[in-house]
């Protein structure tokens, strides 16, 4: 297993440049996600590392061995890495076995029981072997598109969105098997994504791109809790994104004087700001005369938690996330509290006193 | 490489085209004026214009109305109709016309060709109305009837219109195909531009009335086939439901049954029953005689390796235009590919004659050998491998490349490992469908075949042109059987729409 670095490549198709300036590590056996929606060249730095198209500056180094970069590029077939693409990609004219047997030398190919193994590692019976592509349910076609990639034991696998045609219950499944054989054969892993609850569930770190270029690079948790930019905080999760007037570390905003923070965790100076809290931090409780008090607009139920639109005096809406079964009717007045800290974003030249609210999920 | 491939494959089908304008531009307007514009010139015109009209008039009325009742109506044993209206595709129109002629010898009249090629091209407007009304959303129909409109109004205001590229598609095709034809007339005497130029050729070989006739054939052709492009640019209605459509519920015939199943065996009849009964008929005259078995083992022998020589090379033309019409898809690519449709629709007699003339003047040691006659196959039939083989190169994309190169496979390992299995049916389908179109051949054979080689397409021409039908049927039969196989795939492909 190698790590995998990519230093200021550069892509453009004709005029329209797809990436521009983008750097990336990946540690040996971990597992990175790309996230950013579509059309942001996440597939394309994807192919570039691959080995299928040419950067026109920069270099991809796997391990220590430079496969792209000064002029010269390894072909792809010579990189060892293994590729999922979207669909699975299974060759619809072999069988299972066959095509998790591609990749290997000849005398193996015939090994049955290296591809039992294979199917094993990602959760598949061994009674599949035999079966063609199209008899095989999508979730189980990706499963054997990674059994197909890791069997040449390359340093580096690539997954292209491969839960993305999946149904909701069947991604879940297949995401986690595919997570399970990837930390058995403790591959180094790249997925790409447009799902963030994916890319926050199943990486190490997770790497942003927006526009071509990259915009954050972190773990998880930072990434959800510490986002660079407002973009990033609406594109990673649901937020409620306030206009506020900070003073003395304070955020004196709709929802009362809020403690507030820099991304980088410093203190923030005085002035406009806009605030960034996460649904969850909401609290609700009966009304009460020193927090601010709210209507129920609707609620959306969703079984283990539930999604609370609330009108505030002002005649603005948040939304707070609340768990358990204590959710509170439409039409109830309520009061709102914070919990934690709001994160503040420093803003030149915006209006104040008013609140925007931004859910993504 | 492949480009080059596909600018010689391309520059190959438009050589007739690019003889003929050649060809004019050398005449000169005098020229012109002296061949073109004369008596015979018009009145092959009026017989060609006349017998097309008429022709494709027939054909659209009997495609249409077989077409309703076969997949709209309650017409008993719909399924047995669908094969058996299919079916006279597997007699060449110019076995069709001997088997008429041979029964009735005063059938040399316009109302004689009419019907008989009326008899062997409807199911080309037959097969594309069915497929069509087999794809209509029956819910459309049920929401007309719950309108208020009667299976009349139906039919004409909302499945008539529907229906309308289809049907205007099988009748240019019907068309293109009778201007073409030259086996059927020939042997009803009934002249138009293919039989005239034939008969030119006889006369002087090469001279320059038999060109410019073809020229003028030629503008007819491309004229249909521009009218035809313009048709597939702007194709259909779509289905604005989503989903699979569900079978309809047929219209229940009543009292009208016995009428709708008098009509559909009459044309069963006339189409199919009396040429087979005519075949073996002449058969069993010509068993009864005595008859030359090696012969028709032999020239079964030729036929076969060269149909099988001519779809191997045919279909290995087609393979860099296919591929790249598919991989590359781009101005260039595309006028390459249309090139191809473009110089098969020049007829056979044309295509002999361009190629005859020009292997004379420019490689006189190629002249009536087997390269020039395979040439001529492949113009004329190239777009039938393109399509197929095109089909196939779009089961593989180049995703399928890049992840076997991710798998360490070399460009020939992938091209043995992926590409040609993946490609194996479409090239499969191709090299046969050129192959039943070569078995029948009978125009560029006539001219291009080499001294001494005879096809079952020449052999039953010489014989059912010197009278001897008896001689004649035998080769008949053999081409009946040969196509037999490629009507039934037709018929089959079709019919998959009426098991819902």
């Amino acid at each position: 297993m190698s790590s995998l670095t990519v230093k200021d490549l550069t892509k453009s198709f004709g005029a329209t440049p797809v990436l521009t300036g983008v750097e990336l590590h990946v540690p040996s056996g971990s597992l990175t996600a790309l996230l950013g929606p579509s059309g942001c060249g996440k597939t394309t730095l994807l192919r570039l590392i691959a080995g299928f198209d040419d950067p026109d500056t920069g270099s991809v180094i796997v391990g220590d061995r430079v496969v792209t970069g000064g002029g010269r590029s390894v072909a792809a077939r010579r990189r060892g890495i293994g590729f999922v693409p979207q669909e699975g990609g299974l060759f619809p004219h072999l069988t299972v076995a066959a095509n998790i047997s591609f990749g290997l030398p000849r005398r193996q190919r015939r090994d049955g029981a290296r591809v039992r193994e294979l199917l094993a590692l990602v959760g598949l019976d061994p009674s599949l072997a035999e079966r063609a592509p199209h008899q095989l349910s999508g979730g189980q076609q990706q499963r054997v598109a990674l059994a197909r990639a890791l069997a040449p034991e390359p340093s580096l696998v690539l997954l292209d969105e491969p839960f993305s045609s999946l149904d909701a219950a069947l991604r879940d499944e297949t995401r986690a098997a595919v997570a399970r054989a990837l930390t058995a054969s403790g591959a180094t892993a790249v997925l790409v994504t447009h799902d963030q609850a994916e890319a926050l569930s199943m990486a190490d770190q997770v790497a942003v791109l927006r526009g071509g270029r990259l915009v954050q690079l972190t773990d998880p948790r930072t990434l959800y809790r510490r986002p660079s930019d407002l973009d990033v905080a609406t594109f990673v999760g649901e937020a409620v994104v306030l206009d506020a007037d900070v003073r003395d570390g304070l955020a004196h905003c709709v929802l009362g004087d809020l403690a507030c923070e820099l991304a980088t965790g410093d203190a923030v100076p005085d002035g406009r700001a806009r605030v960034l809290l996460r649904p969850e931090q909401l609290r609700l409780a009966a009304p009460s005369p020193s927090a601010r008090v709210a209507r129920v607009r609707t609620v959306d139920f969703y079984g283990h938690d539930s999604r609370v639109w609330l009108d505030l005096p002002d005649g603005r809406s948040v939304s707070a996330r609340l768990d358990g079964a204590d959710v509170p009717a439409v039409g109830d007045e309520v009061s709102i509290t914070v919990r934690g800290a709001a994160l503040a974003f420093p803003v030149t030249g915006a209006p104040a006193g008013y609140a925007a609210v931004v859910g993504a999920s | 490489m492949t480009l080059a491939l596909a600018v010689a494959v391309a520059a190959l089908a438009l050589l007739p085209l690019g003889y003929i304008a050649a060809y004019t531009i050398d005449v000169g307007w005098s020229g012109i004026q002296e061949l073109v514009l004369r008596p015979r010139v018009g009145e092959l015109l009026w017989n060609t214009a006349r017998l097309v009209f008429g022709t494709v008039l027939c054909c659209a009325v009997l495609g249409v109305g077989a077409a309703w009742l076969v997949e709209r109506s309650s017409v008993p044993g719909r399924r047995i109709w669908h094969v058996l209206l299919v079916a006279p595709l597997a007699v060449p129109a110019f076995v069709n016309s001997y088997a008429w002629i041979s029964l009735l010898p005063g059938f040399d009249t316009y109302a004689g060709a009419l019907l008989v090629v009326t008899l062997s091209y409807f199911p080309f407007v037959y097969l594309p109305v069915a497929a069509t009304f087999r794809g209509l959303d029956p819910a459309l129909e049920e929401t007309a009837r719950g309108l208020g409109l009667s299976s009349w109004a139906v039919f004409r205001r909302v499945q008539l219109p529907q229906l309308r590229v289809a049907l205007l598609g099988g009748s240019l095709l019907v068309a293109l195909h009778l201007l073409a034809e030259f086996g059927a007339l020939q042997m009803l005497r009934y002249p138009t531009f293919t039989t005239a130029i034939y008969d030119q050729y006889r006369a002087t070989f090469n001279g320059p009335g038999a060109t410019m006739l073809a020229g003028v054939l030629v503008l007819l052709c491309l004229a249909l086939l521009l009218a035809e492009l313009r048709l597939r640019g702007r194709r259909g209605y779509a289905r604005t439901a989503r989903g699979a459509a569900r079978p309809g519920r047929p219209v229940a015939l009543r009292g009208l049954t016995v009428p709708a199943l008098a009509g559909l065996g009459a044309l069963v009849v006339l189409a199919l029953v009396v040429p087979l009964v005519s075949l073996a008929w002449w058969m069993s005259r010509g068993a009864s005689t005595s008859f030359d078995w090696p012969a028709l083992t032999t020239t079964t022998g030729t036929t076969l390796g060269l149909a099988a020589v001519a779809a191997a090379a045919t279909t290995a033309m087609a393979l860099p235009v296919a591929w790249l019409a598919v991989r590359s898809r781009g101005r260039l690519t595309t006028l390459l590919e249309r090139s191809t449709y473009l110089g098969s629709a020049v007829p056979g007699i044309v295509v002999a004659l361009a190629l005859v003339t020009i292997s004379i003047r420019a490689t006189p040691w190629l002249y009536q050998t087997v390269p020039v006659l395979l040439a001529a196959y492949a113009i004329l039939f190239l777009p039938r491998a393109i399509v197929t083989v095109r089909a196939g190169v779009e089961q593989s994309p180049p995703l399928y490349d890049d992840v076997a190169a991710s798998l360490g496979s070399s460009a020939p390992d992938r091209l043995r490992r992926i590409t040609l299995p993946l490609l194996a049916p479409g090239i499969g389908a191709g090299a046969a469908l050129v192959f039943l179109a070569v078995v029948t051949e009978l125009t560029a054979t006539l001219l291009l075949a080499p001294t001494g080689t005879t096809t079952l397409a020449t052999a039953f021409w010489s014989a059912s042109s010197a009278l001897e039908y008896g001689a004649a049927a035998p080769y008949a039969v053999i081409m009946v059987l040969l196509s037999a196989p490629a009507t039934v795939l037709l018929s089959r492909d079709a019919r998959r729409g009426l098991t819902p």
